[in-house]
């Protein structure tokens, strides 16, 4: 069978058709619902995104602070300002991202609760105010701060640690019972303890050396030419070595008191941390006529932190 | 007998008589010594505390060491219970003769004093602040160059007027 040219002529119409309709179909029904509805079912848009926060804040200053004095038995409340800074605005800044430590080596860390946004600067910087309360035991010397803070946008943590203190040494004591007794005493016996020591000696500061004793000798409250000598009495912060080898104790004179430390601690958390005790003995009773003797004509002992 | 005599009377009550309490606050110390340049005067405020208990207490201030440096207006405080705001100001003036680098020592020490009670042996407490003091030498100041500036612009102004009314004159 032979095909004429017009034959192939449509032939050639049905495969065009079948091969540009899938293509221009669209179109063709584009162009219908453009032309009944009037309107385009899409076009070219420009799309823009405008990222903003990008860059991390910075902390810009943190106030001097003066030295700071502990408070007997109680903390101190030290406070200071931060000012932090965003290129992208102070909008920017996580006004809940601002903390700050105190720390020094060998020390438990202070922190604060979160810093209190007090005000925006310009249109960059907002200015927090900071309070950390120190300690009566803390650790006197140079104290580091350290001051964090993060944006919105950026979100990474920014760190300053410019800015020190210093926190003053507080040498303070709360001494008890407030009455020592000893036994009735013979001439010549031995090894005679206090019968309600120890003294225990709480330490309010943040001192933490050793003790020292001024004793002085007792007079005879009706001869007081008679006397016991200071250097009849020994003390220890041990009471089962008190009188054997306690530290003899000298009238009139500062006597560091062997093995005693003032143990800087946290009188609340027990267990000995703040204290220290002293027992007393009097090795040997010494000859001398009965009277009562005293410190009433003398003067006091003091318990010293030297 | 007199072997056996009871020491009844020694009874060694050793009375605190009240509530030895207080502290004392510095800001120097052993190992934080004080800087202080020669021929200048500095007030170091030391900090008396009474925080613990309601006993006010009487605290006796001694100046045992650099005497020559050293001195304090008052040696008697009364410090009320629940305070912590009594100031001792302790004055350090260094002799501008003094040798830079001289090392000089302070020593205060603040003791309790206690009420005479009748029959009882008192025990007071109480606290040293000692501290090193290092003689450094005296800073120029912007007032030290003033004068010598004074004196370079007079001289100047001179010569220029100098200089004018010559040329004048030819």
């Amino acid at each position: 069978m032979r095909l004429n040219k017009f034959q192939y002529f449509f032939g050639f119409l049905v495969l065009a058709s079948m091969l540009i309709l899938p293509f221009a179909s669209a179109g063709i029904v584009e162009f219908l619902q453009k032309t009944i509805t009037g309107r385009a079912t899409s076009q070219f848009t420009n799309v823009s995104l405008n990222v903003v926060g990008a860059n991390p804040a910075q902390i810009i200053y943190v106030s001097p602070i003066s030295a700071v004095n502990p408070t007997e038995l109680g903390y101190t409340n030290v406070s200071f300002e931060v000012r932090v800074y965003d290129p992208d605005g102070a909008s920017d800044i996580n006004i809940s991202s601002v903390y700050a430590n105190f720390s020094k080596s060998g020390e438990t860390t202070r922190l604060s609760q979160m810093c209190a946004k007090d005000s925006d600067l310009n249109d960059y910087t907002s200015n927090f105010s900071c309070l950390i309360q120190m300690w009566y035991w803390d650790g006197s010397g140079v104290w580091n701060v350290n001051v964090q803070a993060s944006d919105i946008g950026n979100k990474s943590i920014v760190y300053n640690t410019t800015t020190n203190f210093t926190y003053n040494l507080l040498k303070a004591m709360v001494i008890s019972p407030n009455a020592l007794t000893w036994p009735s005493l013979y001439t010549g016996s031995t090894d005679e303890k206090s019968n309600n020591d120890p003294t225990i000696i709480n330490n309010t500061g943040n001192y933490n050396g050793t003790i020292n004793l001024i004793a002085i000798d007792l007079l005879g409250e009706t001869t007081p030419s008679s006397m016991i000598p200071a250097n009849n009495f020994t003390t220890s912060n041990n009471d089962g070595t008190v009188c054997s080898s306690g530290t003899v104790l000298v009238n009139g004179t500062s006597t560091p008191i062997s093995g005693t430390v003032a143990n800087r601690g946290n009188l609340s958390a027990g267990g000995g941390a703040g204290q220290e005790n002293l027992y007393y003995c009097i090795p040997l009773v010494p000859n001398v006529p009965s009277q009562t003797y005293s410190t009433q004509l003398g003067g006091s002992w003091t318990v010293l932190y030297p | 007998m007199n072997r056996n005599i009871i020491i009844s009377g020694i009874a060694l009550i050793l009375l605190i008589g009240f509530v030895s309490a207080f502290g004392v606050s510095s800001p120097y110390w052993d190992g934080n010594p004080l800087f202080i340049e020669r021929g200048t005067t500095k007030i170091v405020e030391i900090n008396l505390q009474n925080m613990v208990g309601n006993e006010d207490v009487k605290v006796k201030a001694d100046l045992v060491e650099g005497l020559d440096i050293a001195s304090l207006s008052n040696n008697v405080y009364d410090v009320r219970a629940q305070t912590s705001n009594v100031i001792v100001p302790l004055k350090i003036s260094i002799p501008a003769k003094a040798n830079v680098g001289d090392v000089k020592r302070v020593k205060v020490d603040f003791r309790t004093i206690g009420p005479n009670n009748e029959g009882m042996i008192s025990m007071g407490t109480g606290m040293s602040v000692a501290f090193d003091v290092n003689i450094t030498e005296k800073q120029k100041g912007a007032s030290d160059y003033i004068i010598p500036i004074a004196i370079v612009l007079v001289i100047t102004l001179l010569i220029v007027i100098f200089v004018i009314v010559s040329r004048k004159k030819r």
